[in-house]
């Protein structure tokens, strides 16, 4: 119940805040204009960080509003962590446009043991707590519409080999796809991958708080989740479509010399050092 | 003999249904291995029918019982009942779009027959409304008799007519009032708000009493009040709001609390408050009534504190009790908005959200 618990806390703070007072942009990080945090953030942040140190004893925090945590990525391998995106689609939420979530996922010695999926905009949340999803209204995935498109999402500074591979990327979702869309919040973008309106997901070098929470979402949605834990971040791609799958992970494999992992709820996250 | 098939052996299905079908040989589906293992082992079972006075009593003996579906011929029927609660028909077994006959969502709410249409691509699916009281069990003397027996009212069988219902079928239903659509939505409010609003509240209120069938409950002078109170708001509503005739929907609310109170019924207040978010659903019996009342000036007095009842509803094996034991957390406005969609700033939710810390009172006041 602990991380209903969570969900419940994070849907109040969301309806107090319907009137959007706290679209005010706080601060830009890494002078990245894109980067933005609202008061909204902020307000998520402190709630995920009172409920960690109130409900969760001996769980860690890892937030994106949060310190860096020492030794990075790596130390999720081992002990019990919370790692929160408080509000993924800040700069959406800034500037009144759709596009905006909270994300959290719960993971223990390594493993991914629940996870919480907050979505304003359709009256959702997600919880996976003690191996059951819960959904706060009925849902269904549906099959990939015909005309379904592919999210892509990446940061604004790539190396050399990653642009590489995204540029071959975009060319796959060309082909394979509808088109490219990218809108500002991959918790958005997933979701309308989990609802068929997306045919496939690329993350590409994004946070591992962008994305890790919907992992056990995307395995009960029979949803084929391949992904490369490291310390420039996160890349996934998610499809129901294999042969989307190798193909981009062939195209990313072969510039940037990572190898991917197929996530299944039992086993533990692979996170390369 | 015509055959007919049951789908869900639930307190309509098991209890109120067969009585209807005297002329059909009957099959049920239901998921429950133990329940089909069970009746099938015995060779059928009991259902007692209350006239408020007296019991008559049924053996039902059921031509197949089965929770397999591929086991049933679907083009074996005449006509099928649906009747497994609204949550459960996305579930139901893929082989059931091969049925070919009518088919009648008992489901409590019309939506169910599109539901049904649109997931088996089926096109005979048409809407009933059971009016009657159905328990989920029996007198504890009876269950001794028969574990799988069921109390029922004598109530009435609405099923709306089509070109798929034959003159032969009709004739072999001789107790269902066959309406068309219009007429069946007569009822469907009738029972919807008369019948289904002041009955699951006399189950949330019972339940906060320690009440454990509702005609305890009603024996309590502060319930019966509350629902006296809820009776008359949705009169004043109805009457405002509809050209029902004010004599058809007067004397069906009159014999509503006596139908609640038929001390021979055994209805669980567990069977009735079920799954309270889904009660509270907008277009539903408790926040859709309420939308009647303020939309047509009836001050919501009783029906509040109705509502009240079902969001304190905490029985720890109700489906919705983990979401239900958070309302705290989630704060009314958010509950609302996430598990029903009725937007925050919407009069629904405002006017709940602003009233329930004194209904939340007057509960503790009263019925504790």
């Amino acid at each position: 119940m602990k991380l209903l618990s969570l969900s419940a806390c994070v849907c109040n703070l969301f309806s107090s805040t319907s009137t959007g007072q706290l679209r005010t942009v706080q601060k830009v990080k890494d002078d990245q204009p894109r980067d933005v945090v609202t008061s909204l953030d902020q307000s998520l942040h402190e709630a995920a960080a009172s409920f960690v140190s109130t409900r969760m004893p001996g769980c860690k925090l890892m937030s994106e509003e949060g310190e860096s945590v020492l030794g990075g990525i790596a130390s999720l391998a081992n002990g019990e962590w919370l790692i929160v995106d408080p509000l993924d689609g800040s700069n959406n939420y800034a500037l009144s446009l759709p596009g905006y979530g909270f994300m959290a996922a719960h993971v223990v010695e390594g493993k991914i043991d629940g996870s919480v999926v907050v979505l304003p905009e359709h009256d959702l949340y997600f919880v996976v707590e003690a191996g059951e999803m819960l959904v706060s209204q009925p849902f269904a995935s549906s099959p990939v519409a015909s005309s379904g498109s592919v999210y892509y999402a990446y940061p604004p500074k790539l190396g050399d080999a990653a642009n590489q591979s995204r540029a071959q990327l975009i060319d796959l979702v060309d082909r394979r796809s509808s088109g490219l869309y990218r809108y500002g919040s991959a918790c958005i973008g997933l979701y309308n991958l989990i609802r068929g309106r997306h045919a496939a997901f690329i993350g590409h070098g994004i946070r591992i708080w962008d994305a890790l929470a919907y992992f056990p979402l995307l395995e009960r949605f029979s949803i084929s989740t391949h992904y490369h834990i490291g310390p420039s971040g996160l890349v996934l791609i998610a499809s129901s479509d294999q042969a989307f799958i190798d193909e981009a992970c062939g195209i990313i494999t072969a510039s940037e010399k990572i190898a991917f992992s197929v996530f299944t709820r039992d086993a533990n996250l692979v996170i390369s050092t | 003999m015509a055959r007919a098939l049951i789908v869900g052996c639930g307190a309509i299905g098991r209890g109120f249904v067969p009585w209807i079908l005297r002329n059909f040989d009957v099959d049920f589906f239901d998921v429950s291995q133990d329940l089909v293992a069970g009746i099938t082992g015995q060779g059928g079972y009991s259902s007692y029918m209350s006239d408020g006075e007296q019991l008559m009593h049924m053996r039902v003996k059921p031509r197949k019982v089965t929770s397999v579906f591929s086991d049933l011929n679907p083009s074996d029927y005449d006509i099928v009942f649906i009747s497994v609660g609204p949550r459960n028909v996305e579930r139901l077994p893929a082989e059931i779009s091969a049925l070919s006959c009518p088919i009648y969502s008992l489901e409590n709410d019309p939506i169910t027959v599109d539901w049904i249409k649109q997931g088996y691509g089926l096109q005979s699916v048409y809407f009933g409304v059971p009016d009657v009281i159905t328990s989920s069990t029996a007198s504890p003397e009876n269950l001794a008799k028969d574990r799988y027996a069921i109390h029922t009212e004598n109530g009435v069988m609405y099923l709306q007519d089509s070109d798929q219902a034959s003159t032969q079928l009709k004739a072999a239903l001789p107790e269902v009032k066959w309406l068309p659509v219009e007429r069946l939505n007569q009822e469907w409010d009738a029972k919807l708000y008369i019948h289904n609003t002041p009955h699951c509240i006399a189950a949330y209120l019972g339940h906060l009493s320690g009440c454990t069938y509702l005609h305890e409950a009603l024996a309590k002078p502060a319930i019966s009040r509350v629902i006296d109170g809820v009776i008359e708001e949705l009169l004043y509503s109805l009457k405002a709001t509809t050209a029902y005739d004010h004599h058809f929907i007067e004397s069906y609310a009159e014999k509503e609390v006596r139908r609640f109170s038929n001390r021979l019924l055994f209805d669980p207040i567990s069977r009735v408050a079920r799954e309270p978010i889904r009660k509270l659903h907008p277009s539903g019996r408790l926040t859709g009534a309420l939308r009647l009342l303020l939309s047509s000036g009836v001050r919501p007095t009783y029906l509040t504190i109705g509502i009240g009842a079902a969001l304190h509803y905490l029985a720890k094996n109700d489906r919705d009790f983990r979401q239900v034991a958070l309302i705290n957390e989630f704060g009314i406005p958010a509950f609302l908005k996430y598990h029903l969609s009725m937007p925050e700033d919407g009069l629904e939710s405002r006017y709940i959200d602003q009233n329930f810390d004194r209904v939340t009172s007057y509960l503790d006041r009263v019925l504790a």
